[in-house]
């Protein structure tokens, strides 16, 4: 594992994808911190939060090519080949995109050196945002390097993990839609429903849509309110992609497709 | 040979429409679906596994723990202890009567939301929480006031409910705000009473208020939101009285307040309140000098307050010792409390002081009649009075320490009046109190002294909590060091790493 870690985390700086990820993440930390900067008031854990909505965009720039990169130059057949478990190398390359977050978290590290330099405030709810923000990283990377195994294609691979990370993003919007969609249906006259009963059907499926939403689970920690289960949550769900992930690519020994 | 057999078995193949498989494929396959199934299914299990509840509360509330250095988003261990004093049976059932807010930032929910989770989380269930919008289901205005006696169709406010009875909550209210930003509309928050707002609430409805108050209203005083806030955050319900010829305190007054009149309370009031105070009556004062009221000397209340021996001058305190002037202030300034009240205001021994007046003792010559200095000035003090014609100050050179703040009583007297007199705001105004939040020196010793009046203690009373300051030192966050920070972090650092990438790139792109 420490083999493939070692050299996915280098090939993310013999490309232009680390500089260019580094360079993008280096302007919109910087933007969204001198906004605050300039005021008088900096709350570094906004600015945290803020960049965990850009992982849309970081995330899969950062994985759509861990895999299919391999599959298009033919090398993916060193994973099976090699005397390496194939879940040492999904690891591996997890653990390197995750490094190359932390990397590019040095930013917000500088930032919060600056806000503590200028008499500002550093505090337990700040802290809870990196803990919230690295554990959201596991969750959209998995995710990332789960669509990244489906293709061949970097693109394809990028987009699809764009729209997944968007839609897991969009979450509450999504359920606050279903939610009417639902309404509307059983509003129907064909059901013949107690308006109550339709609105209490359509808040349970708006609230298991939520459930899912990584976001508002953590919400909390920026206030410096810690709590078990949302950190739970994102590993597990981080552990099921990369489960898929290696099941896919254990696909190769059995499939004839 | 049976393990050949076995061997044997596994490799054979079977033809299916024409597709030839290995047996063994299969095998795979329904592992590597049945592994992954299995590992969901328990991922889901063990996120489900939280929101289980025990003796009420879900195993997340247990699992949950607020670390903030002002424990915003926790209930205090005075709210922890007086709901779990309450019977395992009790029901308070709090009712946010809108959608539950989804994003928090930057919201007054912020701090609201996550502590009512607790307040669910730490009571044993006997607090629910719930949001129901009235626009989705109507019944829930019905529901919670059945005789209709507050508009709850039309606020988004917090209902706390219990055996009956309702107390209704705006989220703008468990905030106090800086009132010279509120005069523009501005809401600048300076104190977040979340908790004493819905603990009071909560101890209000479980045992009903203990006492009451008076505000004597209709001479020009200001508002008193704040202090009925605090009254009611320690279980005194207040009412207004207004002031009139025939003026009578009602029999079930416990404290009667006095509050900022910018205009004398007539000869009938003052006879109606000596009464009052005959009758072992607790009664607040406070009057100041500023701008409405420099030309009223208060006759018929000095007329009242000679029955404990104290009078109001129609003067102005001002301070000529620099070290007591706030921002070289002389009317705006700290004033020493007198030893025996110091712990009436968390140790504080200088408290704030603007425009006052000062008080002395009347020539009432009984001796059963005791009073007592609070708050006093340096004895670096001139008095002065506005011309009411030129409208210029009009300064004694005389030095002197005055008092801005007395107390009065009867010795020996089976059950005594007793009086505070305030020469000053800076204890009872709703300006002050939301500038400076219900944790200050003054508020905490206006809290104090009411508590002690009351006799009331052991009431339960929630602090307010400081919010949180996210500004920085203004001095180092000049024009310059922004211009250079903005060119450094949004120009040149990313313009660096995209060449870094480009020279890279142009190196490797033939290898």
């Amino acid at each position: 594992m420490t083999a493939v870690y070692k050299r996915e985390l280098a090939s993310y700086f013999r490309s232009p994808v680390g500089y260019v990820a580094l360079a993008l993440y280096g302007f919109l930390s910087g933007f969204f911190f001198i906004n605050q900067y300039s005021g008088g008031n900096v709350n570094v854990s906004n600015e945290i939060m803020s960049l965990a909505s850009f992982f849309v965009i970081i995330v899969p720039v950062i994985t759509m090519g861990l895999f299919a990169e391999d599959k298009k130059r033919g090398t993916e057949v060193l994973f099976y080949t090699s005397p390496v478990s194939l879940f040492d190398v999904v690891l591996g390359k997890f653990f390197a995109a995750i490094t190359l977050i932390a990397i590019l978290f040095v930013n917000v590290l500088v930032h919060m050196i600056i806000t503590a330099a200028s008499g500002g405030v550093v505090n337990i709810g700040t802290w809870g945002s990196v803990l919230v923000y690295f554990f959201l990283a596991m969750l959209f990377i998995s995710i990332g390097i789960f669509a990244s195994a489906l293709t061949d294609t970097q693109i394809i691979a990028a987009i699809i993990s764009f729209v997944v990370i968007l839609c897991v993003q969009l979450l509450s919007t999504i359920s606050s839609l279903a939610s009417s969609a639902v309404a509307s249906l059983l509003s129907a006259s064909l059901f013949n429903l107690n308006p109550e009963k339709v609105n209490s059907v359509c808040d349970k499926v708006a609230s298991a849509i939520s459930w899912l939403d990584p976001f508002s689970k953590t919400n909390d920690f920026r206030y410096g309110v810690f709590s078990i289960s949302p950190l739970v949550y994102c590993a597990s769900m981080a552990l099921v992609f990369l489960f898929l992930t290696y099941r896919i690519l254990e696909k190769k020994r059995w499939s004839q497709k | 040979m049976s393990k050949d057999n076995k061997v044997d078995n596994s490799v054979k193949t079977k033809k299916n429409d024409g597709v030839k498989s290995d047996i063994r494929n299969d095998k795979l396959k329904l592992f590597s679906i049945g592994s992954f199934l299995i590992l969901l299914v328990s991922v889901l299990a063990i996120n489900i596994i939280f929101g289980l509840k025990i003796n009420k509360t879900t195993i997340d509330d247990y699992l949950t723990y607020d670390m903030s250095s002002t424990g915003q988003n926790s209930v205090s261990e005075i709210t922890i202890s007086y709901l779990n004093s309450l019977p395992a049976n009790t029901n308070i059932r709090i009712v946010g009567l809108f959608d539950k807010p989804k994003s928090l930032r930057d919201t007054p929910y912020e701090y609201i939301v996550p502590l009512l989770d607790d307040y669910v989380a730490v009571s044993g269930g006997r607090v629910t929480v719930e949001y129901i919008n009235p626009t989705t289901y109507p019944s829930i205005i019905s529901e919670l006031d059945p005789r209709g006696v507050y508009d709850l169709a039309n606020t988004s406010c917090y209902v706390i409910s219990n055996g009956g009875n309702i107390i209704e909550i705006m989220p703008v209210d468990c905030f106090t705000y800086d009132s010279e930003y509120l005069q523009y509309g501005y809401y600048l928050p300076t104190s977040n009473i979340v908790e004493s707002k819905f603990t009071s609430a909560i101890v209000n409805l479980t045992q009903g208020y203990s006492y009451k108050a008076y505000f004597v209203t209709g001479l020009g005083e200001g508002t008193h939101t704040q202090l009925s806030n605090m009254f009611s955050a320690l279980g005194i319900e207040s009412s207004d009285i207004q002031a009139s010829d025939n003026f009578e305190v009602p029999a079930d007054c416990d404290l009667l307040v006095i509050n900022g009149i910018s205009s004398d309370i007539t000869s009938s009031m003052a006879l109606g309140i000596q009464d009052y105070l005959g009758r072992g009556g607790k009664l607040i004062v406070a009057v100041n000098y500023y701008n409405t009221n420099v030309a009223e000397s208060y006759p018929n209340l000095n007329s009242l307050l000679s029955y404990v021996n104290i009078r109001i001058q129609n003067a102005l305190v001002m301070e000529n010792d620099t070290s007591l002037q706030i921002n070289s202030d002389k009317f705006n300034t700290l004033v020493n409390l007198n030893s025996a009240f110091t712990s009436m205001a968390g140790e504080a021994t200088l408290l704030r002081n603007s425009y006052a007046r000062p008080i002395t003792t009347a020539d009432t010559p009984f001796a059963y009649i005791q009073t007592q200095p609070v708050v006093t000035t340096s004895s670096n003090v001139t008095l002065s009075q506005f011309d009411e014609n030129t409208g210029n100050l009009i300064q004694n050179s005389v030095l002197g320490q005055y008092n801005v703040g007395m107390y009065a009583t009867y010795e020996g007297t089976p059950n005594p009046p007793e009086v505070y007199v305030f020469g000053t705001m800076t204890f009872t105004s709703d300006e002050y109190i939301s500038n400076f939040g219900f944790n200050d020196a003054n508020v905490v010793f206006t809290r104090n002294i009411v508590r002690a009046l009351l006799k009331a203690e052991d009431t339960v009373f929630v602090e307010g909590k400081a919010l949180s300051d996210y500004s920085i030192d203004t001095t180092k966050v000049t024009s310059n060091s922004v211009t250079v920070l903005t060119f450094v972090l949004i120009a040149i650092v990313p313009l660096a790493l995209v060449i870094a990438g480009v020279i890279v790139y142009n190196k490797r792109k033939n290898l």
